[in-house]
């Protein structure tokens, strides 16, 4: 194994010459923007209404003319309980609650090129989540075409991932403008836009581009928005404050505001990082900031530095309690944190989670901004993956630790990923329901991409993920290029297994020993397969033999009255159902066995003094 | 009146006088290692699995979701260990009834000038047991009451102001300490003064906390330091020895046990001192318990 494991590191570093990479000390190629704004927008805390004028721009990089342009209004999938997204999620998120009384929406008030010509917009889905124009002339290869749009959105009372709370006094703008789909080449010469209606679980997909952004609010409001460059506070004569921002090579904007806000901030990296939090929420913001600052060096040193070296600053806003629902969420150099994850005592570490696993999208979205309606796995997968190594490198794994007793983050994805092992991670984010997405697009990717690096060893896999990352910084790739490049890295034989069995497949597996009495018997259930070892103990002396276990044979016998049998002794393979069941003893462990009565009969002494013990 | 005698002598009176010490930690330690070894047969299946000992051994809860749907066959709580989870809230209340009894004669053990017979120990106990019971039952709903009146509005602003809440539970935690030093005193107190009324000996006890608050504050504070630096001993030595070595635990941990329970004891005969000496009362004889 340890043979193998040098191969691979040695095969993946060389793949990574051919690589793109710039040497120190030279700036990185910044991507072609594709699809640019320039928005001017008024909120209302009163009504919650944003009023906006926007300029945006979209440059076809295709071989293929656009005929159309297709507009995402995401917010009107809160128009009402019986829209498209409402009816699959029972018209609640992670157990928040739409408000019908506080419904959201946008409408587009006008739209015209930029030469003034009036378009139409048509919506493509009954909830008008989607709408389409008709252009003209349809845009060339290589040109660009530039629209103005007024639009009016309503926020509504906070619960997925966009809206306001706490009375008024707090907004997060997620999915609050007209936005651009994607227009890919489906085929040559062929484009269609990839924009799909809202739904439930599905999150985002986007061209990158520039965003110009002048927010103008009560002037006591504090703002913390999506940013590459200066920001700027010019305070209005009717008490009104505008903020701008520019934000370069990114695939969005998101923004919060409340006047409550404070700001905690720590530069990590050449990375300024603000924390963004209210009053009451000091103690929770310092630990988000501590996992922040935490983290990403490591996920710097892992897989690349942060925004290629093109983001200077990164905002996390944790929300009010009544905003949670808001929490949680990924955007280009901003992400937010719900409250409720930091209610719990410091040694429950789900704000910690929730920092680490939203600082990772700034790699796998933000960067590597895959299709996450259409393939969720590939950005929650990898970032969830990233989730577990940081928690193992700055807490030991643990999401509970208390009393002495441990719960990995680790663990808590492989009891989700047991309820439904067999689904695949492949599939767009409105084929699952809100359980098996949790799998598909989180518990199994996290499990398998780590029986991956537990297979092959961390250097390897290391060396996998920063090819990836390096190779599709700013750029859209799919499972397919993932497969490509863990072929290039790791080997055809792991991506096969990885890809056809747990990728595209039902796969699910439990090694397990079934019999040992004078022979051993282990096997196999369920279809994947990874190629292990069992460590067989024989003796009084307790001699142990290393047995290889190929795929190819379902089961083993082991002869010569083996004492103790253990499939992947080391659990590689996080991937199997059980691992309880992977090794046995012919007779139980007596010395254990009085040692847990030891323990279990001081706890005894100890409750039946209860209070009278102090 | 007799010479006062030194604080310092009741304390020593614990290991001068072991019959309380010893039967304390044989009250708990007996029932205990019967009720560990019928439980623990219904793990003991378990034990033929590598991973149930790692599990316990790493404190990982990871794999608690496998052991549980683990099919062991018939062996898995087994009705033996099920009726022994059943006995220990059941061998909970009698031990506790014992104890009362057994504190009676132990504080007028420590109280007496020289040690009680087998037969004045029995007596104290007999004696006392009432009070005691009411003492301690007054003293759970006191800890009821204060603990509900920092709990609640702890619990109903931690959401919001977690650093408010946290105050208001370390306030009512203070308080909860000083009720059970209360009923404490109060129990020393009732036997010392021969008051066999609840609230009388509570009032006697709160008097002599005012007055001798800081000896008595050393003697509890000093009690506590004492038990915490053996609760955190026992954690890492519990962490360091291998699960396997069982023998070493089993004695390292009763012999913390024991020296705990000599810490409790010696605050309760110092504060039997206190209320003796300090009070002007005389030492009470064998007759008087």
């Amino acid at each position: 194994m340890k043979k193998l494991r040098c191969v691979l590191v040695l095969v993946c570093w060389l793949s990574l010459l051919g690589t793109h990479t710039p040497a120190a000390g030279q700036a990185p190629v910044p991507p072609p923007d594709v699809a640019s704004y320039d928005i001017a927008a008024r909120y209302d805390p009163a009504t919650h209404i944003i009023t906006g004028q926007q300029t945006a721009t979209y440059v076809n990089r295709t071989a293929a003319a656009i005929p159309t342009l297709v507009l995402h209004l995401y917010l009107n999938a809160f128009r009402s309980a019986d829209t498209l997204w409402m009816r699959e999620s029972g018209t609640q998120m992670r157990g928040y609650s739409y408000d019908p009384d506080a419904p959201g929406w946008i409408q587009i008030d006008h739209i015209a090129l930029a030469d003034g010509t009036a378009l139409t917009v048509k919506a493509l889905d009954a909830d008008a989540t989607l709408v389409e124009a008709t252009l003209p002339q349809p845009v060339a290869p290589g040109e660009a075409v530039v629209v103005d749009i007024a639009f009016t959105a309503q926020l509504p009372r906070a619960f997925a991932r966009t809206g306001w709370a706490d009375g008024g006094d707090f907004m997060f703008g997620g999915q609050w403008f007209p936005k651009f789909g994607v227009w890919e080449e489906a085929a040559r010469n062929a484009g269609a836009w990839n924009a799909h209606p809202f739904h439930a679980n599905s999150e985002f997909y986007a061209d990158f581009g520039r965003y110009d952004v002048a927010l103008t609010l009560p002037q006591d409001w504090v703002v913390a928005a999506t940013g590459t460059g200066e920001a700027t506070v010019t305070p209005n004569a009717d008490g009104t404050a505008t903020h701008t921002f520019s934000a370069a090579h990114v695939i969005d904007f998101a923004w919060a505001a409340s006047p409550k806000f404070r700001e905690l901030t720590r530069e990590m990296d050449g990375v300024a990082v603000r924390v963004f939090y209210y009053p009451q929420q000091r103690a929770m913001a310092q630990r988000a900031l501590r996992a922040t600052v935490g983290a990403l060096p490591l996920y710097n040193a892992w897989y690349g530095t942060y925004g290629k070296g093109l983001y200077p600053q990164l905002s996390v806003v944790i929300t009010p309690l009544d905003a949670s629902g808001a929490g949680g969420m990924e955007y280009p150099t901003l992400f937010t944190v719900g409250a409720l994850a930091g209610t719990t005592p410091p040694c429950v570490r789900f704000l910690e989670v929730e920092t680490v696993h939203e600082l990772a999208h700034q790699w796998f979205q933000a960067v590597v901004a895959t299709n996450e309606a259409e393939e969720p796995w590939l950005d929650e997968g990898f970032t969830d993956y990233s989730t577990v190594r940081a928690m193992h490198a700055l807490y030991a794994g643990a999401l509970y630790d208390c009393g002495g007793w441990r719960f990995s983050y680790l663990g808590m994805g492989r009891m989700n990923y047991a309820l439904f092992a067999e689904t695949p991670m492949a599939g767009a984010a409105w084929d699952f329901d809100s359980m098996t997405y949790g799998i598909a697009a989180y518990a199994k990717p996290l499990l398998a991409l780590t029986t991956v690096e537990r297979t092959v060893g961390e250097a390897a896999m290391l060396c996998f993920m920063r090819a990836y990352f390096d190779r599709y910084a700013f750029a859209h790739p799919r499972a397919e290029d993932v497969r490509a490049v863990m072929t290039e890295t790791l080997g055809a034989d792991v991506a096969a297994w990885f890809f056809d069995a747990l990728v595209y497949g039902d796969g699910a597996l439990d090694a397990r020993v079934t019999a040992l009495n004078g022979a051993a018997t282990v096997e196999r259930q369920g279809d994947a397969c990874i190629p292990t070892t069992v460590k067989v103990t024989r003796g009084w002396r307790g001699e142990t033999e290393s047995i290889p276990w190929p795929c190819d044979q379902a089961t083993l016998t082991l002869g010569d009255n083996p004492r103790t049998v253990e499939v992947d002794p080391d659990h590689a393979i996080v991937l199997d159902q059980n691992l309880v069941n992977n090794g046995l003893r012919r007779a139980p462990d007596l010395a254990t066995w009085l040692g847990i009565v030891a323990r279990w009969m001081r706890a005894l002494q100890d409750f039946f003094w209860g209070g009278a013990a102090w | 009146m007799e010479s006062e005698t030194p604080l310092r002598a009741y304390l020593q009176r614990v290991a001068q006088r072991p019959r309380a010490w010893i039967l304390a930690y044989l009250l708990t330690a007996i029932p205990a290692l019967g009720l560990a070894l019928l439980t623990a047969l219904a793990v003991l299946p378990l034990a033929r699995y590598p991973a149930f000992r790692q599990m316990i051994e790493t404190r990982s809860l990871d794999l608690l979701p496998n052991l549980l749907t683990l099919d062991v066959g018939d062996h898995w709580l087994t009705p033996l260990g099920a009726l022994a989870l059943l006995l220990i809230p059941l061998a909970g209340i009698v031990i506790k009834l014992v104890w009362v009894w057994l504190e009676g004669g132990t504080l007028a053990d420590y109280a007496a000038p020289d040690k009680l017979t087998w037969r004045a120990f029995r007596a104290a106990g007999r004696r006392w047991f009432g009070v005691f019971l009411a003492l301690n039952l007054s003293g759970v709903g006191l800890l009821i009451l204060v603990g509900g009146m920092a709990l609640l509005p702890a619990l109903l602003v931690y959401t919001r102001f977690p650093a408010l809440a946290w105050s208001i539970g370390g306030a009512g935690l203070l308080l909860a300490g000083l009720c059970a030093t209360w009923i404490e005193m109060a129990r020393a107190a009732a036997l010392v003064s021969g008051e066999r009324h609840v609230f009388r000996a509570l009032q006697r006890a709160a008097r002599a906390m005012a007055r001798h608050w800081r000896p008595l504050l050393g003697l509890v504070g000093g009690s506590l330091a004492l038990l915490g630096a053996l609760y955190l001993v026992q954690r890492w030595l519990t962490a360091l020895l291998p699960l396997s070595w069982w023998l070493p635990t089993l004695v390292i941990q009763q012999a913390l046990i024991l020296a705990r329970l000599g810490v409790r004891l010696a605050r309760q005969a110092g504060q039997i001192g206190l209320l003796i000496d300090h009070d002007g009362r005389g030492k009470i004889g064998h007759n008087e318990v």
